[in-house]
């Protein structure tokens, strides 16, 4: 036990919170919020503190605590969703309302054609199949290979390539057509 | 990265001023993990729901006079164990969280697990062996009716091992019996204890979510199917909602945890007669007996990983009342010792008041004490 009570040491649970919590709160406070992020991040490590003795004691641990955080944050999906809807109707985003309100920059041309983009992202990303939007953000947020994700969502790799392929065709159209208008 | 990549840029500018945690959000995660020490699987949710959004280093205390004084002392305030629960008379205690005071373990006098039991499975564990038990459970339960809660008393939960020492571990749980919203955890692992009250913000925000399989309200009960076929029909369909792909049983074994732990003193004999037959059910159960200080249990067990994982989830019967008695968490031969076997007693106590936190948590070192 350390001089904070911690239990988890022995198992070397901290150094893998130390090394891998921020990243995964990065992940999840984007779909969902900072303060759901913070549950889950935390639901994401009990989860796999529980199953500690099914992974490869040597394999990177990363993926398959995205792939625990993941099966988290889906109990959040309609949370998730909702805010992404009204960010795409308002133009508000609900879980940046604070930091837009006190960034003197939100009035200026640059940060009115970012709120536009996220508007269109959020559109996006809500329509996304759920299976879809988790392999998207696992790419581009969480920087996962296709084979991480696959191990991750334990999906076969050529589902993987193809969720990804079709989530990514729709946001550069609705990206495309947004530029031509 | 390519013009081609506008997609990924644009995704990666979305909802970037997210990226960094507010001060001591991870530190305060870590710690909340201290308290995470892995016990029965899957028995983590009640201790998040009644944390969740709550600065855990306020919690973790050992409250020693103060929980006492709020929990009431057990002997005398209605409580009930599973009848017929081993009578331990002159049995030493269980590594009481409190001051020293025996007065809050057990919930009602003679309930006490012993410490250190002789404890053996019968092995052999077998589908047709979990059909027939729950069969023969289900006919024994017949006659436990519904436990009243007197007014201003809320449902008390206590579940424990059977080890003393740095290997105990004792969970209590006060829940809300009409909401079967949690309103206090206290938790003893060794010689630490973790006592986690509610916020009235928590408890709200619990109650407002719909009544389900994670809050058996006797609502929900009274709306499942009796018959067992339609309640697994039922809970599939639920399982494949919540874990698209995920196998249905598995999960449903998993997520039972709440209805068949805190809901179980508010059964029907119907309601209990549909849920032993619809778990029995489910193929991949089995079931063996076994004996805890020469009382007679049944053991009904799910491998939930059949490739992998070290142990096997189970639940608990007390053959002769046919009442849930716990769960345990043996190894794949269904081997029980003290230490993986948790009994679990049920009673009523006085609503605990709600936790008043303050916004910004303490240090987490020096939060915990020991007794």
């Amino acid at each position: 036990m350390d001089p904070e009570g911690n239990l988890l040491i022995a198992d070397g649970f901290t150094a893998l919170y130390d090394r891998h919590a921020r990243a995964l709160y990065r992940y999840c406070a984007r779909r969902v919020g900072p303060d759901l992020a913070e549950d889950a991040v935390a639901q994401t490590f009990l989860v796999a503190y529980e199953k500690r003795h099914t992974v490869d004691p040597g394999a990177d641990p990363l993926p398959w605590l995205f792939g625990i955080a993941t099966n988290v944050l889906f109990r959040h999906r309609r949370d998730e969703v909702r805010g992404y809807r009204a960010l795409a109707r308002t133009g508000a985003d609900p879980l940046l309302v604070r930091v837009s309100a006190e960034s003197h920059a939100a009035r200026t041309d640059e940060r009115v054609d970012a709120g536009q983009r996220a508007r269109l992202v959020a559109r996006v990303l809500a329509k996304l199949p759920a299976r879809q939007r988790d392999v998207l953000l696992l790419f581009a947020v969480a920087d996962l290979s296709y084979a991480e994700i696959a191990e991750a969502l334990h999906l076969p790799l050529g589902t993987v390539q193809s969720a990804l392929h079709r989530a990514r065709t729709k946001l550069r159209k609705a990206l495309d057509e947004a530029e031509r208008r | 990265m390519s013009t081609d990549d506008k997609d990924l840029l644009a995704l990666r500018e979305f909802r970037g001023a997210l990226d960094a945690p507010p001060e001591g959000v991870l530190v305060k995660g870590r710690y909340r993990l201290a308290g995470g020490e892995y016990r029965p699987p899957a028995r983590r949710r009640q201790w998040l729901l009644a944390t969740a959004g709550a600065a855990a280093a306020l919690a973790v205390v050992v409250g020693a006079a103060v929980a006492v004084k709020e929990a009431g002392g057990p002997a005398g305030d209605g409580g009930q164990a599973p009848a017929g629960r081993p009578a331990t008379s002159g049995a030493p205690t269980t590594g009481a969280p409190t001051n020293g005071k025996p007065a809050d373990i057990p919930v009602a006098i003679g309930t006490r697990a012993p410490l250190n039991a002789k404890v053996s499975g019968d092995g052999g564990a077998t589908h047709a062996k979990a059909v027939a038990a729950m069969d023969r459970l289900a006919d024994a339960g017949a006659s436990a009716q519904p436990m009243p809660v007197p007014a201003g008393q809320v449902l008390y939960v206590k579940t424990y091992n059977l080890t003393a020492g740095e290997q105990a571990y004792i969970h209590e749980l006060w829940m809300d019996p009409v909401t079967m919203v949690t309103l206090r955890v206290r938790r003893t692992d060794g010689t630490q204890t973790m006592d986690a009250p509610s916020t009235q913000a928590e408890i709200d925000q619990a109650a407002a979510t719909p009544a389900g399989m994670y809050r058996p309200t006797a609502q929900f009960l009274a709306g499942l199917p009796t018959d067992p076929g339609r309640l697994l029909t039922y809970w599939r369909q639920w399982a494949q909602t919540e874990y698209p792909g995920r196998p249905a049983d598995s999960m449903i074994w998993k997520d039972a945890f709440e209805l068949i732990d805190y809901s179980e003193p508010f059964w029907t004999p119907q309601q209990r007669a549909a849920i032993y037959k619809a778990l029995a059910k489910m193929p991949d159960v089995k079931a063996t007996t076994a004996k805890i200080d020469n009382r007679p249990y049944d053991l009904v067990c799910m491998d939930r990983e059949p490739n992998g994982g070290g142990t096997v989830d189970c639940w608990l019967f007390d053959s002769a009342t046919g009442r849930h008695a716990g769960s345990a968490w043996p190894s794949k031969n269904l081997a029980l010792n003290p230490g993986n076997v948790g009994l679990i007693d049920y009673g009523t106590q006085p609503r605990p008041a709600p936790a008043v936190r303050p916004s910004n948590p303490p240090k987490p070192s020096g939060s915990v004490r020991t007794k």
